[in-house]
């Protein structure tokens, strides 16, 4: 090569460096091997932007490369990279970053990317099992964490790339033992040592308050997240020991909490749960909040109770005949709830699935709540007090729980709805570390999805979906 | 960079002349590559129709996973060049379709033939091809078409727009489901984008910013004498150089009259291209980095696509603004 050549080259190179900006992350494996002992045939790279895979972007790389340099790509927002491992072309592992945008400032923040054998459960930290974790919220980096005792930050991409577990910032005195929600990238902690409600920031300091007087439950009350702003506060227990019948919205302005007292459920009850979903109503989609289980003063056949949290409609109470108890429920779909596993009259571990049609207008004379029929195939593990996480239209896993002889599960399924056919089927996928409860689980901005299980923390990589 | 225009007329003397100073150049020790041809419809295409062959033979012979693949490598041609025609995706739709159904697998079934009628609601299924199996689903599944919204912004802003093959007014309306939008525009690199519109979503934002092709760009060079278009200094700033033009005209007594920049070269009517390009050569001093593209004019404000575009040294070292990832994969 000519001199001058040289000279060109290293002028060329110096211009590639200042005008391209180097963005480094990490692409940590987790769990299950998912290069598989070296049978991988290809570790594909993808940019995905604003939720859509770029065309024209996957690199694939030797399995056992160690070093991964991407196509130039236009500063913008909304990025993320997506890792993949490949065996002959199907997808084995998978892994994203969570979104990130680049300016010639450089990267909002590094992409790493946590790599995990889809349909398997990644441990990424064991808990304290006599304060689990009670809600997860999902954050740029990571999630927060609510227990009764305090906040704990989850951050997917630690120090040395790994997930980290940064230390508990305790609740103020009154809110000890109260219970957590997600509202707002915040986190709303109800009841406690003390009636009312307080809204607590990212680091633990409180933002906003609601006064006992307004929301005078201390303990027991079923929250569910109607949107990002606002949570429905059903029932629980007063600070007399007494249950309420109370159903109280709470919105977050920005600045203040605002609790409006909707009409009361017919029975007081306490700890039971509440399931958000989405109803159909008038031909457009409307927020609901289905209320099951729970303990009532007065015995009577369990029912469920559909609230309206716009309290335009009076909280409908109805008996579904062969309803198991403690059964895992999450929103399916528009006005679909899926029910997994509890007990059943007889007292029994099930693992029979129901489905449930939620039509606040059903026709006059007709319940706003039916199940369907015939049933999905049931649960391959009967299971009681399991936990239900939405992965998608008509996906759920079902995870943990309890079986007929009050064993932990450690196994989970995937229950896979037909939306437009209907009933579905079940399949198992991965097992849990460390089984028990689950307590809280929530997607994070990664498409893994965190799952406390007894305060141990497991990071699910979910194969349908996608 | 060293542009160089022509008429049609004069085509043959541009290229010799281009050949010449390549060699004169060559000969001087410095290192003359040639850029690539235009991203244009030069490229070859048909990789849809191809995947979708094979992948009809597959489930012919009842293989269907290997006809599932085969279906993937459609859709990923199809990101990959665009659809020429919505009937080249709808006929990727409908086999998906058929293969999931005969898997068992009837919401992928379902699906496929949603995306379908998303690209075209007036899906007439040909009974002579496909099963009645698969036009009841279709049937079932056009009851309700729901439209969905896409906000697209596209730069350059007067790009032309095609969804799934056709050309469509901004903004576009689209049924609900998958659709490709390609954004093109004379100089620039076409743009492919999946997108797939959901049921009771919001508009989905789609934007799109055109990236020069730099052979493109300064194959649209003009004529002789024709103002220098701010695309054709784009594609040299592409390509990380500075402009020059060299304007070739045959004199009206027969003779080559090359223009570049203040600089004028006559040459009678006998001189060969070598004879020219020493002219030129000697006294221009064209620098070590000078890269040489040649545009023969067709016509009025046009160059051939096939310019010959010719490169020194490392002539397509990027110089657009932007950022590279740099990966390194911790393991077990």
């Amino acid at each position: 090569m000519s001199e001058r050549l040289q000279l060109a080259c290293a002028l060329l190179a110096l211009g590639a460096c200042t005008s391209r900006a180097s963005v480094p992350f990490r692409v940590v494996a987790l769990g299950d091997d998912p290069f598989f002992a070296g049978t991988a045939t290809a570790i594909a790279v993808t940019m995905e932007r604003d939720g859509v895979r770029e065309p024209g972007t996957t690199v694939r790389f030797a399995p056992d490369a160690t070093a991964l340099t991407l196509p130039p790509m236009p500063f913008g927002n909304g990025y993320a990279v997506i890792v993949e491992t490949e065996l002959s072309g199907l997808v084995l592992a998978r892994g994203r970053s969570f979104p990130f945008d680049v300016s010639p400032a450089g990267a909002s923040h590094s992409p790493d990317v946590s790599l995990g054998v889809l349909g398997r459960f990644a441990p990424v930290a064991t808990g304290d099992a006599s304060d689990p974790y009670l809600a997860v919220v999902p954050s740029a980096d990571g999630a927060l964490l609510a227990s009764a005792a305090g906040l704990t930050r989850f951050v997917a991409h630690g120090p040395g790339g790994l997930p980290a577990i940064e230390a508990r910032t305790p609740w103020p005195a009154p809110r000890i033992g109260g219970a957590a929600v997600a509202l707002d990238r915040h986190v709303l902690v109800v009841g406690g040592a003390a009636p009312g409600a307080s809204l607590v920031d990212a680091r633990g300091a409180v933002i906003a308050e609601i006064a006992g007087a307004e929301l005078p439950i201390v303990d027991g009350a079923a929250i569910a997240s109607v949107d990002a702003a606002t949570v429905l506060v059903v029932g629980g227990t007063r600070s007399d020991g007494s249950l309420a019948p109370d159903v109280t919205r709470v919105e977050w302005d920005g600045a203040h909490l605002i609790a409006t007292a909707l009409a009361p459920l017919q029975h007081a009850r306490t700890a039971a749960r509440a399931v958000p979903l989405l109803a159909r109503r008038r031909a457009t989609p409307e927020p609901r909040v289905l209320v099951l289980d729970g303990r009532r003063a007065a015995s009577a056949a369990p029912d469920l109770v559909l609230l309206d949290p716009s309290g335009q409609d009076a909280p409908r109470s109805v008996v579904v005949p062969g309803l198991a108890v403690r059964a895992a429920a999450c929103a399916l779909d528009t006005g679909l709830v899926l029910l997994a596993g509890g007990v059943d009259a007889t007292g029994a571990a099930t693992g029979q699935l129901t489905l449930l049609v939620v039509q606040p207008d059903a026709a006059p004379g007709s319940d706003p709540i039916a199940a369907l029929s015939p049933a999905p195939p049931p649960l391959f593990r009967a299971r009681e007090s399991a936990g239900a996480i939405a992965l998608g239209p008509g996906l759920a896993l079902i995870v943990a729980g309890r079986d007929a002889a009050a064993a932990p599960v450690a196994e989970a399924e995937i229950a896979e709805i037909q939306l437009d056919s209907l009933p579905g089927s079940v399949v198992l996928t991965g097992t849990l570390a460390s089984a028990g409860n689950v307590t809280a689980a929530a997607p994070l901005s990664d498409h893994t999805f965190l799952v406390s299980s007894d305060g141990a923390l497991s990071l699910y990589f979910s194969p349908r979906g996608e | 960079m060293l542009v160089v225009r022509a008429s049609e007329a004069l085509a043959r003397e541009a290229s010799a002349l281009a050949d010449r100073i390549v060699e004169r150049r060559t000969a001087e020790g410095v290192d003359i590559v040639r850029a690539p041809a235009p991203a244009s419809a030069e490229t070859p295409r048909g990789g849809v129709a191809e995947a979708t062959l094979r992948a009809d033979e597959a489930f012919a012979a009842l293989a269907l996973t290997d006809a599932e693949r085969d279906l993937d490598a459609a859709l990923e041609a199809a990101d990959a060049e665009g659809v020429r025609s919505p009937a080249e995706i709808v006929a990727v739709m409908l086999l998906r379709a058929m293969v999931h159904g005969a898997m068992g697998d009837d919401a992928r079934a379902n699906e496929a033939v949603r995306h379908a009628l998303a690209i075209d609601p007036a899906l007439a299924v040909d009974p002579e091809r496909y099963p009645p199996t698969l036009a009841a689903r279709v049937e079932a599944a056009r009851a309700a078409i729901p439209g969905c919204a896409v906000t697209l912004t596209v730069d350059p802003s007067d790009a032309a727009v095609a969804v799934d093959g056709v050309q469509r007014a901004m903004p576009p309306e689209l049924g609900c489901g998958m659709h490709w939008v390609t954004v093109s525009r004379t100089g620039f690199a076409s743009s492919t984008r999946r997108v797939v519109l959901g049921v009771g979503e919001g508009p989905a934002a789609l934007a799109v910013a055109l990236a020069v092709d730099p052979a493109a760009a300064l194959a649209a060079s003009g004529p002789p004498g024709a103002p220098i278009d701010p695309l054709v200094e784009r594609g040299a700033a592409a390509l990380g150089r500075r402009l020059r033009v060299l304007d070739l005209t045959r004199e009206p007594g027969g003779g080559l009259h090359a223009v570049l920049g203040a600089r004028s070269v006559r040459a009678a009517g006998s001189a060969t291209p070598d004879e020219l390009a020493a002219a030129l050569l000697a006294p221009i001093d064209t620098g070590p980095d000078t890269a040489v593209v040649v545009g023969v004019g067709v016509g009025v404000g046009a160059a051939v696509a096939a310019a010959i575009a010719i490169g020194i040294g490392v002539a397509l070292a990027p110089s657009t603004p932007g950022w590279i990832g740099v990966g390194e994969v911790i393991r077990p």
